[in-house]
């Protein structure tokens, strides 16, 4: 992003007409596939949005031409809208290329049937084609047909022909469904192609794909066949004039580098049609959930604000998986494309299995410890569960803390959650270590409020010779900060530590299986006075030995001192209402 | 500012409670009020604060009603409110993005061209 301009930057898919020129059995448009747009000339909408988007300072860093089928416009509006887009690279280069984004050549996807037609605009823009076959070929007169059920392919590998004098770049890409799998064939037609064509088959793109509205025809390959088929081009293509092509474009499309591995989709890619209607992307194109807004009825930003929050909402219809917390390559992946993962109701990537061997296959790290990733992911993306995933405080120079705790048995009793439960009236706290949990916690407390502590009753045998002369160890703290020592640190100002010792706690009776009970408002009571009036106030709970054993651990070891520098024990913080605290006089003067 | 005056312990800790959403979000008076009335309405009702978004989160654990907000004061990464108590989720900050594995991977600048459809 151009931090001084603020621009946003988007990938544009324009769709000039609806109409297509064949019928392909499968198509994802079903119905649509016909222009009802006449009176709007297909480059009116593009030009109009273009200009609104800038205006917003957002910029597309590309426009491509989607269909329907864009080889069905006439030449003229063809070669319109092609000239404008050449022009609109032309007069923004420095603006693109400067904020990261290349620039290539005017480019279409088709599906090559009707190309003849515009082969001097192609020509005369060097427009880059991406065409849509079927693989193996002999299925591809099977579903791709014309709308009077007309064979395609010997019309397309003749157009193909046409292509050949021109330097332009020129691709084909194919969707393997369950009734493409055969392997052996889609090699001999990917060597077929290359040979036989002009079209370089390095720059080849295979897709995966998924069953939401194919009319019940074709059927997804599971994981394991998209493994088989990633492996059986390995096999066959390593050390040969198409290793270029496996090692590259032909598995991209679940690459990290495109759009399906974004955090939010919503942010950059966007298709518009040409009565202004903005999805976002093929796969959503007339699907409601996905739908954005009117380029001629709403603003930019109501449309970059519905993008994000459809796409938010798209990842949120299931709880973030478990399992991608784990993935050591969520980093890449980011759970997969939201729209496949709302037509087949999971929250994971539908080629899971493929992706995380082809990121073995390129050579990206593994990020081992991944707990950052997962809360930076989840802060953006699942925010529900920012407290489940909020990660533990790391250092970098040295062992972390949980590293420590794990490596020394004594110490765990110093951070266990266990070990402490806080009642308040009838709410029930479990304290944990506050370097720990990261999260604050806060209760709020007056004087007539009924606080007991419960203790787990083999805590005070631990890391103790002599239990009966180990005691719970209460600190108070208040939420006022006192300087001490040379170093003039800021610290909470502790306000009374109090001990009671194990013989006492033994005959107090407990209601609850396992716990000492002690009941501690009456103790507190005393120092409210010296607490804050406007910041949490804090208490920590301990043993005598485990608190000696904290401060004689750290004395040894500067690590574990660094990483313990606050008080690590259980604790909670509350404000203190009634008297004349702020918060009191606060909600008074509400 | 909220209609609530409040007079009982119980009153004030919830008052106090929904008034800490106004030192991280830019809300309106209605919506505390709203805030108000529906934590009181049963003792189990909470308010997720996040970053872009609050929910109104029913006792049975769902999302009864969600704003989309901006976390205009930063500070904190949210903010979970009940009836009695305050959880705050302050601002992580990253330790490294240093490694080649550390999480801001990819740019997505997806110019390969090839944003298609699976099915066409």
């Amino acid at each position: 992003m151009d931090i001084e301009n603020n621009y946003r930057f988007i990938h544009l898919l324009y769709v000039p007409t609806m109409a297509c020129n064949m019928a392909c059995k499968y198509c994802y448009l079903e119905d649509n596939t016909k222009d009802e747009w006449y009176n709007t000339k297909p480059l009116d909408t593009l030009e109009y949005a273009v200009n609104k988007f800038f205006k917003s300072n957002i910029i597309p860093f590309n426009i491509s031409l989607h269909g329907g089928e864009v080889t069905t416009l006439s030449k003229k509006d063809f070669g319109e809208i092609i000239e404008y887009i050449s022009n609109y690279y032309k007069d923004n280069r420095m603006l693109i290329e400067s904020n990261g984004f290349k620039i290539g050549s005017p480019h279409i996807k088709t599906n090559l049937y009707d190309i003849d037609k515009h082969i001097e605009t192609i020509k005369k823009y060097n427009v880059s084609i991406s065409g849509s076959i079927d693989l193996p070929l002999k299925l591809h007169d099977e579903y791709r047909v014309t709308k009077n059920n007309e064979k395609t392919l010997d019309k397309i590998l003749e157009n193909i022909k046409l292509l050949e004098s021109l330097p332009n770049k020129k691709k084909v890409s194919a969707t393997i469904f369950k009734e493409h799998f055969n392997l052996d064939e889609i090699i001999k037609d990917i060597k077929y192609l290359h040979e036989e064509t002009c079209l370089d088959m390095n720059d080849f793109n295979f897709m995966i794909g998924f069953d939401y509205n194919s009319n019940g025809l074709l059927h997804h390959i599971s994981e394991e066949e998209q493994l088989e088929l990633f492996n059986k081009m390995k096999e066959t293509f390593i050390n040969t004039e198409l290793e270029e092509g496996l090692k590259n474009a032909w598995f991209q499309e679940f690459g990290p580098g495109y759009c399906t591995n974004c955090s939010n989709c919503g942010e950059k890619f966007f298709l518009l049609e040409k009565n202004g209607d903005i999805y976002s992307c093929v796969r959503g194109q007339k699907q409601r959930n996905f739908y954005y807004g009117n380029i001629y009825n709403n603003s930019p930003e109501e449309i970059m604000k519905t993008a994000f929050d459809k796409i938010y909402e798209a990842h949120n219809k299931l709880p973030f998986n478990e399992e991608c917390s784990k993935c050591k390559y969520l980093y890449l992946c980011k759970t997969g494309c939201p729209f496949v993962k709302n037509t087949y109701n999971t929250n994971k990537s539908y080629t899971c299995k493929l992706q995380q061997e082809l990121y073995k296959y390129w050579g990206y790290d593994k990020d081992i410890d991944n707990k950052e990733t997962v809360y930076n992911y989840v802060s953006k993306m699942h925010q529900d569960e920012i407290i489940k995933y909020y990660p533990e405080q790391k250092t970098t120079d040295h062992k972390d803390l949980d590293e420590l705790i794990e490596e020394d048995e004594k110490l765990k009793y110093i951070y266990d959650s266990n070990c402490f439960i806080l009642k308040v009236e009838d709410e029930e706290y479990n304290l944990s270590s506050q370097i720990l949990k990261g999260i604050r916690q806060i209760i709020y407390i007056n004087e007539k409020t009924e606080i007991n502590l419960y203790i787990k009753n083999d805590l005070l045998d631990q890391v103790c010779d002599y239990p009966n002369n180990n005691a719970l160890y209460m600190m108070l703290l208040s939420g006022d900060t006192i300087k001490y020592g040379d170093e003039k640190r800021t610290k909470q100002a502790h306000i009374m530590t109090h001990q009671i010792y194990k013989g006492v706690l033994e005959q107090n009776k407990s209601d609850k299986m396992g716990y000492f009970k002690v009941n501690i408002n009456t103790i507190l009571k005393n120092y409210y006075k010296y607490l804050s009036k406007t910041n949490p106030s804090n208490l920590f709970f301990t043993t005598t030995s485990l608190r000696d054993y904290h401060y004689t651990k750290q004395k040894n070891n500067a690590y574990y001192h660094i990483d313990s520098i606050n008080l690590p024990f259980q604790n909670i913080e509350f404000y203190l209402i009634g008297g004349s605290t702020n918060v009191e006089e606060k909600s008074r003067n509400i | 500012m909220l209609k609530k005056n409040p007079e009982t312990y119980n009153e004030i800790k919830t008052v106090s409670n929904i008034l800490k959403i106004t030192e991280h979000y830019h809300v309106s008076e209605e919506f505390l009020d709203e805030a108000y009335d529906f934590i009181v309405e049963n003792d189990k009702n909470s308010i997720k604060c996040l970053k872009t978004i609050i929910h109104f989160v029913g006792a049975d654990g769902t999302n009864v009603k969600t704003f989309t907000v901006d976390n205009v004061f930063g500070g904190i990464d949210g903010m979970v409110i009940t009836k009695s108590s305050l959880t705050i989720v302050p601002h992580y900050t990253p330790y490294t993005y240093s490694s080649g594995s550390g999480g801001s991977s990819s740019n997505n600048n997806n110019n390969n061209n090839n944003n298609n459809n699976n099915n066409h």
